[in-house]
């Protein structure tokens, strides 16, 4: 129990994380739900008014994870803030740099259908991996 | 810094889950601070102090390295 081999988060540890980990779940499950709503019924190709509505409403879920994101990291502690800023960066250079080079292919002509999510894609991909990274180091 | 956070806390028969208990923090931080990974903040300083009952400098003291840099 007492082992510096210990690695039993305290209780109040494990019900904040679990806590996180369920609204976070939920969150992503309700993102989908919307976004096959909006794919099978927002008639995106069509010219209905409402089909702009429909394409942005999977944004709302997003907006309620990053909503659950930002209650996590502003329970977290001093360290985890560290870490977690480290990382941010990380994953923020990264997305920053995958834009320029889609800036600098289009400027060439180069058309890249969903764009977004790819730089989206990248910083997040970077920002994990650098999280795990610096966990383990 | 060198810290005597690990040989304290195994004094007392804590596991690093209790200690990050009682301090508000996460195992992961404790595991840092004892491993020399991360220093604390003052605050936290104070905390662990007041929770050892002892003062600052008994469980923190600077490294050959932090003094280097040291005018005076």
């Amino acid at each position: 129990m007492t082992s510096t081999l210990d690695t039993s988060p305290g209780p109040s540890e494990r019900a904040r994380v679990r806590r996180f980990a369920l609204t976070f779940v939920l969150t992503i499950v309700a993102f989908g739900l919307v976004l096959a709503a909006s794919l099978i019924w927002g008639d995106l190709d069509g010219d209905s008014p409402w089909r702009l509505a429909w394409a942005v409403a999977p944004a709302v879920p997003i907006a309620v994870t990053a909503g659950v994101l930002i209650r996590y990291v502003a329970s977290s502690d001093e360290f985890e803030i560290l870490q977690l800023c480290k990382s941010l960066a990380v994953g923020f250079v990264a997305a920053m740099m995958a834009s320029i080079v889609a800036g600098l292919l289009g400027a060439a002509g180069l058309e890249m259908p969903g764009l977004g999510f790819i730089i989206y894609g990248v910083g997040m991909f970077t920002w994990l991996v650098a999280s795990i990274v610096l966990r383990i180091r | 810094m060198n810290n005597m956070l690990r040989d304290r806390r195994q004094e007392r028969g804590w596991s690093q889950g209790a200690l990050a208990e009682a301090l508000g923090v996460s195992r992961q931080t404790v595991n840092a601070l004892e491993t020399g990974r991360y220093d604390p903040s003052l605050p936290l300083a104070f905390r662990l102090a007041a929770l050892f009952a002892c003062r600052i400098e008994e469980l923190f003291e600077p490294s050959a390295e932090d003094l280097g840099g040291a005018r005076g």
